[in-house]
């Protein structure tokens, strides 16, 4: 760690930029470079204010990273808002400091939609983009913007009182951040969101002092520990260790003021860091307990799809064919969902129900024969993996197209939503919402109920639609983009269908086409957006030995203050610090690979081979190679363990060391492997052949290690 | 003129001569034996034997764009399988590690598309790719019945598996071989039941080949009233033919071989059975010349 002060961290920085600006009057640089400087720099301070192994990792990703390769777009502001920003520019380096902020009003009054493109693969929304901009301006330039709108702030300011308090002060923060009352408010305003227990936001109001407001008169050991203090109440440890070691190193003596009693900084983050050791321990139970797999072979009962097994066929259930009437392996996803009582299942828009004991049909919406007598005709758009199917409390919900109209191109699928225990229809956006086609699974939320989907006619777009979980009325439609290559028209490859992650009140959108995107949840206001590798899938009909590869599906997951994603098509595990954002990862992993999980230490990843990485060091750990399994399979993660159903069996993996520790074969040895479902009743495995039940009373929770 | 054109003819003859009485010597005496000076004979034996070694190659592999990582996946793909053949806790089993390589790069797109009929692939990163080849040696299998092998080399085989290991050419290996005309992997078996003592085994085949050899040429000169001298040249025989590589249109890189699965010669075979050892030479003996008669005759 430098020793050099923070504040003087940032002016260094700050005055690198200036010296840029002034010190080259004829290059005019590029706009990306300006923005690449303004936007960089304060990202960069918080670094080199957190630890410098952050700082080394920073700029070995987000400085040094080339735009990606992506096959999806997100909406881009307006050449207007370009033009502001050249003017700024121009402006600010013949310090004509009016013009230069009247410039800025133009790009400010355009925030409605849009992002600035970072021109490292981060997108940012103009607010952000603006308070990057007075950031990073000079000291002249700070100065000057207080002459000019210190009156503005000031009278928000002296009105924040009562309902008016967190409107006024989050318009200092985003607009007027670098006032003369711009730290004290995002200080107040800090206060304000910890008291109600968000910490997220408590924690960005906070850190936008350290990094916008460096020569702000707060005492700076006060906000570190205000910041440490958020962190370790939201269990953000790897970050606040950063602040830790830069308490102790630079404020250690120094005293605050904590609930009317005043002690020193050191003793203060060490009580937090006491408090994070047994934290710690706490969250580990957050993940389900170990199980023991079944000592016998002998299942509670057995369904497979096909009632005569083809001899000549045996592992193909259904006869699905492609363009040119040749058989299609069936190596796609099996929708199943199972709770205490029941196993559902939704084959190719057929749903059915099991007793999770018996395995007596429950209900169906169809006949399996059926479905073979229709899959015997030309096929080639099926789009297997865009079936799915959620048992969330008393309902089922499905997206499946109708069964009867499955040559009918391009498909349109649809959300259905049945009482799990009579399979009677509740409600469906068939009716109500006959012009989407839907995306990807349902993610019910609280009462609402988040779905991709795109219009009917046009296949490129990818929007984001609300529903109200109780009747399915649409509350909300955010469009988050469009995909480079119509997804009707991917015949051999899995279609890109988002994947969603709630936490809080942001929601995360992975595309699984190139781009991750926070939006706020209620407003459906974008955050940012980051672009990732993502090749296009490659289109056409192929008669030669065309190999699609296999792709595995995950949805983000928050560990450590970060948010991680692996996009479908990507190499490149992203790691993203929410606040800012900043990329804290972007390592190349293998493309078949999904994310399992996380745990204190590590993050989880499956695929062709099941893996552990650092969260620390971001160095793989791991990696256990387990026999073939559907591309489909996703490894089911307990407090010590990983269970993955292969081809061989259910294959039990040691989390710490990733010994393989026992294999349980059962008697779906035929099949490719596939989902596993752990009930209190049951483990039940889904394959491509059959859904099987263990039965539970060898499942008892085992000792932990 | 006559004079010089007929001293250039006896020039041409004596060449001719010359040439003709070189190649007569150059020839190997197994394509023409009867041209030899003494008795040319044949002497053949052959000996089974079981197997009492089997062997097993897994090919351990780690792969990722990072070398590190490839390190750590190979690593870890090594260890996993040790650990679970430690756990059968075998008395017989060894284990011999070989042929460890570092590759880079992957097949470019145009390679790719040629191979595939000039389809259009989907680009890929260039791997790094770390891999060596786990010989496992189960020995004194010989007095093992035929039935507890197989059982035993399944155990071995479903250990490999279930660590992830891949017995025999992957699928993508397999189809390219057949392209190319390489076969289906029988040569490149991951089982073989090798006779480890076939050169004692050996020894004995020669000695009997020998013996073969001698009484032939005996029964030969005995019936010709002649006296058989000291053998003069000896031959090994191959035992096995070679393979020759015939054209086909449809196969452009050489015809798919077919693997008969016994190597007499190395004493493998991808097949439990008893493999023979086969020596075949060819001895050429001289015949004494009888000596002059004495006054006593």
């Amino acid at each position: 760690m430098s020793s050099t002060s923070p504040a003087r961290q940032e002016n260094g920085c700050h005055a690198h930029a200036r010296g840029r600006l002034r010190g080259n009057p004829v290059k005019v640089p590029l706009l990306a470079a300006w923005l690449s400087i303004c936007l960089s720099v304060p990202a960069r301070a918080v670094d080199v204010v957190f630890s410098t192994g952050t700082l080394i990792a920073e700029t070995s990703t987000a400085s040094t990273r080339t735009k990606p390769t992506t096959s999806f777009s997100l909406p881009t502001q307006s050449a207007e808002v370009k033009d502001a920003l050249e003017e700024f520019q121009r402006l600010v380096k013949h310090q004509a400091w009016e013009k230069a902020f009247k410039a800025l009003d133009t790009i400010t009054s355009k925030t409605a939609s849009g992002y600035i493109d970072r021109s490292d693969g981060v997108l940012v929304p103009s607010r952000m983009l603006v308070r990057n901009l007075l950031g990073a301006l000079p000291t002249a330039g700070k100065n000057a913007y207080r002459v000019f709108y210190d009156s503005q702030a000031t009278a928000l300011w002296e009105k924040a009182v009562g309902k008016t308090e967190v409107p006024n002060l989050s318009q200092i923060v985003n607009d007027h951040l670098i006032s003369s009352v711009g730290d004290r408010a995002a200080d107040r305003l800090g206060d304000i969101y910890f008291e109600q227990g968000d910490l997220d936001q408590a924690i960005t109001a906070w850190r936008s002092i350290i990094t916008y407001c460096p020569e702000s008169k707060l005492p700076k050991a006060q906000i570190f520990i205000k910041l440490a203090t958020g962190l370790a109440r939201s269990g953000r440890w790897a970050e606040f260790r950063d602040i830790e070691r830069t308490v102790r190193e630079r404020y250690a003596g120094e005293g605050v003021e904590l609930g009317g009693r005043r002690i020193t900084a050191a003793e203060e983050i060490a009580r937090l860091a006491a408090t994070g050791q047994s934290a710690e321990v706490a969250t580990a139970p957050a993940l389900p307990a170990d199980l023991d797999l079944p000592s016998e072979d002998d299942p509670l009962w057995q369904f497979r799809y096909q009632s005569k097994v083809d001899p000549l066929n045996p592992q193909q259930a259904f006869a699905l064919v492609d363009i040119y009437g040749r058989p299609r392996a069936n190596n796609f996803p099996i929708p199943a969902a199972a709770d205490d009582k029941r196993v559902c299942v939704n084959l190719f828009g057929y749903e059915m129900a099991f007793d999770i004991v018996t395995g007596k049909l429950l209900w169906r919406t169809g006949k399996l024969h059926q479905l073979q007598n229709l899959q015997q005709m030309r096929q080639n758009q099926i789009s297997p993996e865009r079936y799915s199917i959620a048992l969330v409390g008393d309902r089922v919900w499905s997206v499946l197209r109708d069964p009867e109209q499955l040559n009918q191109n391009p498909a349109t699928f649809a959300l259905t939503v049945r009482n799990a225990a009579t399979g009677k229809e509740i409600f469906s956006s068939r009716k109500s919402l006959s012009t989407w086609s839907i995306l990807g699974p349902p993610y019910p939320v609280g009462n609402v109920v988040y779905l991709g989907a795109n219009r009917s006619n046009q296949n490129r777009e990818l929007a984001v639609l609300v529903l109200n979980a109780s009747d399915g009325k649409l509350l909300r439609t955010v469009t988050i983009g469009t995909h480079q290559v119509d997804q009707s028209q991917v015949y051999h490859e899995r279609t890109a269908l988002p994947s969603f992650l709630a936490y809080r009140d942001r929601l995360y959108v992975d595309t699984h086409a190139g781009a991750l995107v926070s939006m706020q949840s209620q407003s459906g206001t974008f955050d940012w957006g980051v672009l990732y590798d993502s090749p296009p899938p490659q289109t056409g009909y192929y008669y030669n030995d065309y190999q699609p590869p296999p792709q595995s599906v995950s949805a983000p997951v928050l560990a450590a203050g970060l948010l991680f994603c692996k996009g479908m098509r990507s190499s490149r595990l992203l790691g993203v610090q929410p606040d800012g954002p900043s990329l804290a990862w972007d390592r190349p992993v293998s493309q078949t690979a999904m994310i399992v999980g996380v745990d204190q230490d590590h993050l989880y990843m499956g695929g062709e081979e099941l893996a552990a990485y650092s969260l620390q060091t971001q160095e793989l750990v791991w990696s256990t190679r387990l026999p073939q399994s559907a591309g489909w399979s996703v490894p089911l993660m307990t407090r010590n363990r990983l269970f993955q159903f292969t081809s061989r069996g259910i294959c039990e993996v040691d989390k710490a060391t990733g010994a393989l520790v026992r294999v349980f074969r059962g008697i779906d040895l035929d099949s490719f492997g596939g989902s596993l479902l752990i009930t209190p009743q049951a483990l039940v495995t889904v394959s491509n052949l059959a859904i099987t039940a263990y039965p539970s009373n060898s499942l008892s929770p085992k000792q932990t290690n | 003129m006559k004079r010089r054109f007929a001293f250039r003819s006896l020039w041409i003859l004596g060449f001719a001569w010359l040439a003709w009485s070189a190649e007569c010597q150059a020839q190997p005496a197994g394509s023409k034996p009867a041209t030899s000076d003494g008795i040319s004979v044949y002497g053949v034996a052959e000996l089974t034997a079981r197997p009492n070694v089997v062997e097993i190659d897994f090919r351990v592999t780690g792969k990722a764009e990072l070398t590190a990582d490839a390190l750590v996946k190979y690593r870890d793909a090594k260890k996993r399988v040790l650990e679970s053949l430690d756990k059968l806790k075998s008395k017989n089993i060894s284990i011999e590690e070989h042929g460890l390589t570092i590759s880079a790069g992957s097949m470019d797109l145009q390679q790719q598309q040629r191979i595939l009929n000039g389809q259009q692939q989907a680009p890929a990163k260039p791997q790094i790719e770390v891999s060596s080849t786990m010989r496992i040696k189960l020995k004194e299998v010989r007095d093992i019945a035929p039935e507890e092998l197989i059982k035993t080399v399944g155990k071995l085989l479903d250990v490999a598996q279930d660590s992830g290991i891949l017995i025999g050419p992957n699928q993508a290996d397999l189809l390219r071989n057949m392209r190319m005309g390489l076969g289906q992997g029988g040569s490149s078996a991951p089982v073989k039941f090798v006779v480890a003592d076939a050169a004692e085994i050996r020894e004995k085949v020669y000695e009997q080949a020998v013996a073969d050899a001698r009484d032939r040429a005996k029964r030969l000169a005995k019936l010709h009233q002649v006296r058989l001298g000291p053998a003069v040249s000896i031959q090994e025989v191959p035992s096995t033919t070679s393979r020759q590589a015939a054209y086909s249109p449809y196969y452009p890189f050489g015809l798919p071989q077919q693997d008969d699965g016994d190597d007499g010669e190395s004493g493998t075979s991808t097949m439990l059975s008893e493999i023979s050892l086969k020596v075949k030479l060819l001895v050429r003996f001289a015949i004494e010349t009888p000596p002059p008669a004495t006054a006593q005759q």
